[in-house]
């Protein structure tokens, strides 16, 4: 029997524009009807393509999307060209949505995972990582009882001290943009995260999504998984 | 084409129903008794449980583990969730872990601690506040005042404000 999924991804930089090529790629070919959102108001820059993948600078939701579209005609996919916020958080996600949460900054993270909290049917998935390790948090809801904890259960989530980056001054943007250049990321290590949230949604679908927490360092090729 | 199966029994991923056998009672307790006398090490992906680590120091750890673990330099000890200094001495059955924040822009330090060492390294961003007081006052109330580093770093940005000139400035950013 056909069914519907509805699938959100916040972010579309370092992990998330490698994500939703292969997720694409495997949701064309279920008998599902898939519905794709892409969510992101920052602009893709020519200096972000040592690591990210684009064709023309822009916005980053609207630029993933006009590209997918060629390639994956049976998605629905649609794009917001916005931060996700506290003014839009409640339309953006929704029961039965399944999330990929693919930013770089707590503010964001627990914006999404207090409003999963208020779900009774949703998945979360986030990844993040430094240069050469990281990890992806998997909170899953079902019935309105949490199978594994909320984000904000690590203390850095529940008391970030960084800001949404919806609601940054110009001067903060800049600090950004200069963090970014302070702190480079490594491609690889995006692509593994990226991997390594599928391979979670997957479990999910599989019914054998029995962990809380992936660990993975692309140094030491070790991977730890937290239940 | 599919990679041959390693056949020797500590490299399968699996084990055949034909092979296995369930541990007995007395060695699972042995076994479990032995495992609660080693430290338990962990950075991130990486984990191990060693035997020979009592009286030996948490820095000395670090040390010993850093490229096999992975360890960056600036990481978090923790011993049973709490943190530990470099010279904390390790006793049988403890949780090592070493942590570092995973997926935050700037990762290494704070979001308001990254925009005081922009500060420090782009000058030319001062121009952009109205002035310099409240340049000030923005990196003031900015940091975190509970580490000596985010305090060290503080007096170091407070000192290239409100520094005259580009010698000041060097030797301050370079001290």
């Amino acid at each position: 029997m056909k069914q519907t999924r509805k699938i959100k991804v916040i972010g579309s930089g370092g992990i998330g524009c490698h994500l939703l090529e292969p997720l694409c790629r495997y949701l064309s070919f279920t008998e599902d009807f898939c519905e794709v959102t892409v969510i992101d108001g920052d602009v893709y820059e020519e200096r972000n393509r040592e690591r990210q993948r684009f064709e023309d600078c822009g916005n980053k939701a609207d630029e993933t999307v006009r590209a997918l579209k060629e390639t994956f005609p049976k998605i629905h996919l649609r794009s917001k060209p916005e931060y996700v916020t506290e003014d839009n958080i409640i339309t953006t996600i929704r029961e039965n949505d399944v999330v990929f949460l693919c930013v770089d900054n707590h503010a964001t993270r627990k914006l999404v995972s207090d409003r999963c909290e208020e779900l009774d049917d949703v998945l979360l998935i986030s990844g993040g990582n430094n240069y050469t390790d990281g990890d992806v948090l998997v909170y899953l809801r079902k019935n309105g009882k949490d199978m594994t904890p909320p984000l904000t259960k690590l203390p850095e989530i529940a008391n970030h001290k960084d800001k949404n980056p919806g609601e940054l001054s110009d001067v903060e943007r800049q600090g950004c943009q200069q963090e970014a250049v302070n702190n480079p990321q490594l491609l690889f290590m995006n692509l593994d995260i990226a991997s390594s949230m599928l391979n979670c949604y997957y479990a999910y679908e599989q019914g054998r999504l029995n962990f809380k927490r992936v660990y993975s360092d692309i140094l030491t090729q070790a991977r730890r998984v937290e239940r | 084409m599919p990679q041959d199966r390693m056949e020797s029994a500590g490299n399968t991923q699996t084990n055949s129903p034909d092979t296995y056998r369930a541990p007995d009672f007395e060695t699972t307790l042995s076994r479990a008794a032995s495992v609660t006398q080693k430290v338990r090490v962990v950075h991130g992906a990486n984990e191990q449980y060693f035997d020979n680590l009592e009286g030996k120091t948490v820095g000395s750890i670090k040390k010993s583990l850093r490229e096999v673990f992975n360890i960056p330099g600036d990481a978090s000890a923790l011993i049973e969730g709490k943190e530990v200094q470099d010279d904390f001495v390790l006793e049988g059955g403890m949780n090592l872990e070493f942590v570092k924040e995973a997926g935050v822009k700037g990762h290494d330090l704070s979001f308001k601690q990254q925009v005081a060492l922009a500060l420090l390294q782009n000058l030319e961003w001062l121009p952009k506040f109205d002035d310099m007081e409240a340049a000030a006052d923005y990196v003031s109330e900015s940091l975190p005042e509970d580490t000596r580093g985010a305090i060290a770093l503080q007096q170091k940005v407070m000192g290239v404000l409100v520094a005259e000139t580009a010698e000041q400035i060097v030797n301050i950013v370079g001290e």
